[in-house]
C-alpha cells in the first residue's frame, strides 16, 4: 500500500524507464516486458488526476479511457468479413476496423506531434461480462482486438477494489503476473500538500487538518452508502471558491450535494464558521501589511491553526498569481507577438496545473493589450509585495505564538507550497526562514516529524 | 577467550610482534606493563584466526606499523583513535572489505584488494576495471584526503552523469542522509538544485526540500 505521491513517483520512474532507448534509439526494455501498470484504490483519491500530471510532466501525451464508457464494438472494433485465399482456397474471414481506443492514441500521435505517451483504462476491473476477455487480452498483450496499442505508449489502468464496487471483479493470477500492480490507500498529508498547491478552498484545508480521517470515507449504513472522497472535497472547493467570489455563503445543503454523509457536511459547515470568525478576528490583511496589533494570545489550539491555515493560503494565492505574471512576462518575452489563437491550441494539450494558469492569464494580457513593460513593473510590485508579507507574516507568528509549533508550521507549509516556493528566490525572506527556523542548529528529524503539519 | 601479545622494545615504547587473539572485537592496549605500545609488526596478526567479522581497536598510542601487519587476516572493522594520516602511513591492506574509523571522524569502506592508503586507492581504483560504487565516489570527493586533482577529475568526471538520477531517488525515497551526502560532493550545479527543487516539491517531500533550499540560500550568499 502507498499513498497517491509516492504511486504517481513509482509510475512515472516506470514510464521513464520504460521509454529509455539505448543509442540506436531502441527501447532498452522490449514492448513485451514492459508490463502494464494497475493502480487499485478506493474511488475519488486522484488516480486518474496523477496521470495527466505525470503525462504533463513527461511531456508526452495522453489518452485517457474510461473503459465502462465502451461497448465491446467500440473498444475491439467492429467485425468486416473479408474474403482470403490460401492458396487457391479462397474463404471468407473476420477482421475488425480499428479500436476507437486505439485510433484515438494514433490521433493524438499524428495531430499532437507526440510519438510516446500514457494509454490510461480506468475502471478496468469493472467492466461488463462482455467486455472482460478484451480486458485480459490488452493486459496480456497490450492489444484491442487484432490492433496493437502504439511502441512508445505505456498501458497504465486503474480500477477499485471490490469492497468499494459492487461491479468490481478479480483478475487471474495468469492476468495479475503480468502487470505491476500498485495498490493506493488515502493519505491526508499528501493531500493536504497537494491542495495547498491546488487552490483548495482555504476552510477545506482548515477543516481536514483537524479532521484528517474524514478525507476518504465510505460507509454503508441503513439508509445507504455515505461517502465522501477526495474528489468531492476538490469539486466542493470549486464552487465554495466561486460562490465566495460572488459574496453568496453556502450553506449545508449545497456542502451535502458533494459530501454524501450528513455527519461531516454538518461539521464541515461548523467548521466553516470557525474559520470565517478567525478570519474576522485575526485580519489576514492587516497581519500580511505589517499593521495588526498583536494582543496576548488566548486564542485556542484550533484558533491558532486556522490563524496559520489563513496566512499560508492567502501567502500561496498570492505567490501563484505572481508566478502568472512571470509566466506571461516570460513568455512574452521570449516569444512577442503570441497570439490568443496559438495560446488556446496549447491549452488543448495536457499541461501541468501551473503552464495551464500561466496560459490562461496570458491569454488575458493578450486580449487587454497589456505590454510588456507594464507586466515587468507587476511583477517587480508582486515581488516585493509578497516579500514583505512573507516576512511580515512569520514575524507576526513568531511575536504571537513565539517560535514554536505554530511559527514552524507556518514555515514548513509554506516550504510546502509550489508557487511560494518557485516564486522566491535564494536570499529572499522564505529561504532566509528555512534556514532560521528549520536548518540552522536544528535536527532534520524535527521536519520530518512537522512533514504535512 | 584467547589473548596473548608478543612484545619488544623500541624506541618510544613497545612495538607488539604478534598477537594471538580469537576475539571477536581485538582491542589493542595502549600500554603493556606501564610501557606505551607505539608500533605493530610484520606478524601482528598473522595465523590469528577468529571469526570473520572481527574489529580491530587501535590506541592513537600506535603511530607505526608495518605494511604487512594485517597480511592473512579478516578484519571488518578498524577503529583507530589518532589520526587518518597516521593510519595512512600504515600502507595496509586486506583481502576483504573493511571500514575505518579514526578518532579525527575520517571515515572510508575501503574495498578488497585494495590498498588502504591514499593515493595508492585512487590510483588502483581508477585504474582497475572494475566498476566503483557511487558510494565511493562519493566519498572520496566529500572528504578528499589526499585526492590529486587528476584523480578527483577522474572520479568528478564518473559522478557527472550520475549524480541527479541518484539525487531524486534519494527525494523520492526520503532518504536525506544520502541527498545530503550527494550535495556535500559539490558536483551539482545550481542549475541541477533548482530541478531537484521542483521535483522534491512535486513530489510533496518538504525535508528535501528545505535541505535544497538551504544549499541555494548558501550558494546565493558566497556569490555576494
Amino acid at each position: 500500500m502507498m499513498n497517491i505521491q509516492d504511486a504517481k513517483d513509482q509510475v512515472k520512474d516506470a514510464i521513464e524507464v520504460y521509454l529509455s532507448k539505448d543509442a540506436a534509439g531502441n527501447y532498452i526494455i522490449p514492448r513485451s516486458r514492459q508490463r502494464p501498470i494497475m493502480l487499485l484504490g478506493p474511488p475519488g483519491l486522484g488516480k486518474t488526476a496523477i496521470m495527466s500530471q505525470i503525462a504533463a510532466e513527461l511531456g508526452i501525451g495522453y489518452m485517457p479511457y474510461t473503459i465502462t464508457h465502451h461497448t465491446r464494438q467500440s473498444a475491439i472494433g467492429l467485425p468486416m468479413i473479408e474474403k482470403v485465399d490460401y492458396g487457391g482456397y479462397e474463404c471468407t474471414v473476420t477482421n475488425y476496423t480499428m479500436s476507437e481506443i486505439i485510433s484515438a492514441v494514433y490521433d493524438v500521435i499524428y495531430k499532437q506531434g507526440k510519438p510516446e505517451g500514457i494509454l490510461f483504462i480506468d475502471e478496468i476491473n469493472c467492466v461488463s461480462e462482455t467486455l472482460a476477455p478484451a480486458m485480459l487480452d490488452l493486459l496480456q498483450n497490450k492489444k484491442f482486438g487484432p490492433h496493437l496499442i502504439p511502441d512508445g505508449w505505456v498501458l497504465v489502468s486503474a480500477g477499485n477494489p471490490q469492497e468499494y464496487n459492487d461491479s468490481a471483479r478479480d483478475f487471474d493470477v495468469a492476468t495479475l503476473d503480468r502487470v505491476r500492480v500498485i495498490e493506493v490507500e488515502s493519505d491526508s498529508d499528501v493531500w493536504l500538500r497537494y491542495a495547498m498547491s491546488a487552490g483548495i478552498n482555504d476552510a477545506i484545508i482548515y477543516y481536514l487538518k483537524v479532521k484528517p480521517q474524514n478525507l476518504l470515507k465510505i460507509e454503508r449504513t441503513v439508509d445507504g452508502t455515505q461517502f465522501v472522497t477526495p474528489r468531492a472535497w476538490e469539486d466542493l472547493s470549486v464552487v465554495l471558491n466561486e460562490y465566495e467570489s460572488k459574496g453568496i455563503w453556502a450553506g449545508v445543503s449545497l456542502i451535502s450535494q458533494y459530501v454524501r454523509d450528513p455527519e461531516i457536511a454538518a461539521e464541515f459547515n461548523k467548521y466553516r464558521e470557525f474559520y470565517r470568525k478567525y478570519s474576522e478576528d485575526y485580519n489576514s490583511d492587516s497581519i500580511l501589511s505589517g499593521s495588526f496589533e498583536i494582543t496576548p494570545s488566548t486564542v485556542s489550539a484550533e484558533g491558532r491553526l486556522a490563524v496559520i491555515s489563513i496566512l499560508t493560503g492567502r501567502l500561496n494565492s498570492e505567490a501563484g498569481r505572481a508566478m502568472d505574471i512571470r509566466y506571461a512576462r516570460d513568455l512574452l518575452l521570449n516569444k512577442p507577438g503570441t497570439t490568443q489563437y496559438e495560446i488556446r491550441s496549447k491549452l488543448k494539450s495536457n499541461l501541468t496545473m501551473e503552464e495551464r494558469r500561466g496560459l490562461q492569464f496570458t491569454m488575458e494580457c493578450i486580449a487587454e493589450r497589456i505590454p510588456l513593460e507594464t507586466l515587468n513593473e507587476m511583477l517587480k510590485d508582486a515581488e516585493e509585495r509578497f516579500e514583505d508579507h512573507l516576512k511580515n507574516a512569520v514575524e507576526f507568528a513568531k511575536t504571537a505564538f513565539g517560535i514554536g509549533p505554530e511559527t514552524i508550521s507556518l514555515v514548513t507549509g509554506l516550504i510546502s507550497c509550489y508557487n511560494v516556493v518557485m516564486f522566491s528566490r535564494p536570499g529572499g525572506n522564505l529561504y532566509r526562514y528555512n534556514d532560521e527556523l528549520l536548518c540552522a542548529g536544528r535536527d532534520r528529524k524535527l521536519q520530518s516529524i512537522l512533514e504535512g503539519l | 577467550m584467547t589473548f596473548r601479545a608478543e612484545t619488544r622494545m623500541i624506541d618510544g615504547g613497545l612495538e607488539i610482534v604478534r598477537l594471538i587473539s580469537n576475539e571477536i572485537k581485538i582491542v589493542i592496549p595502549s600500554q603493556i606493563g606501564g610501557v606505551p605500545v607505539v608500533s605493530l609488526g610484520a606478524m601482528f596478526l598473522r595465523d590469528s584466526h577468529g571469526p570473520g567479522n572481527r574489529t580491530l581497536i587501535i590506541p592513537a598510542t600506535v603511530t607505526s606499523a608495518s605494511d604487512e601487519a594485517l597480511v592473512s587476516t579478516v578484519i571488518k572493522t578498524i577503529n583507530y583513535l589518532g589520526s587518518f594520516e597516521t593510519f595512512n602511513s600504515f600502507k595496509w591492506s586486506l583481502g576483504n572489505d573493511c571500514q575505518v574509523i579514526c578518532g579525527d571522524g575520517f571515515i572510508f569502506n575501503f574495498l578488497s584488494g585494495y590498498s588502504m592508503c591514499f593515493p595508492d586507492f585512487d590510483n588502483e581504483i581508477l585504474t582497475s576495471h572494475q566498476r566503483i560504487s557511487e558510494a565511493t565516489v562519493m566519498a572520496r570527493l566529500k572528504d578528499p584526503f589526499m585526492l590529486t586533482e587528476e584523480n578527483r577529475e577522474k572520479y568528478v568526471h564518473y559522478m557527472r552523469s550520475r549524480t541527479v538520477p541518484m539525487a531524486e531517488h534519494a527525494i523520492l525515497e526520503n532518504d536525506n542522509a544520502t541527498l545530503k551526502s550527494i550535495i556535500e560532493t559539490k558536483l551539482l550545479s545550481e542549475d541541477d538544485l533548482k530541478e531537484l527543487l521542483e521535483s522534491s516539491l512535486r513530489s510533496g517531500r518538504t525535508s528535501s526540500t528545505s535541505m535544497i533550499m538551504s544549499t541555494l540560500n548558501a550558494m546565493n550568499s558566497g556569490r555576494q
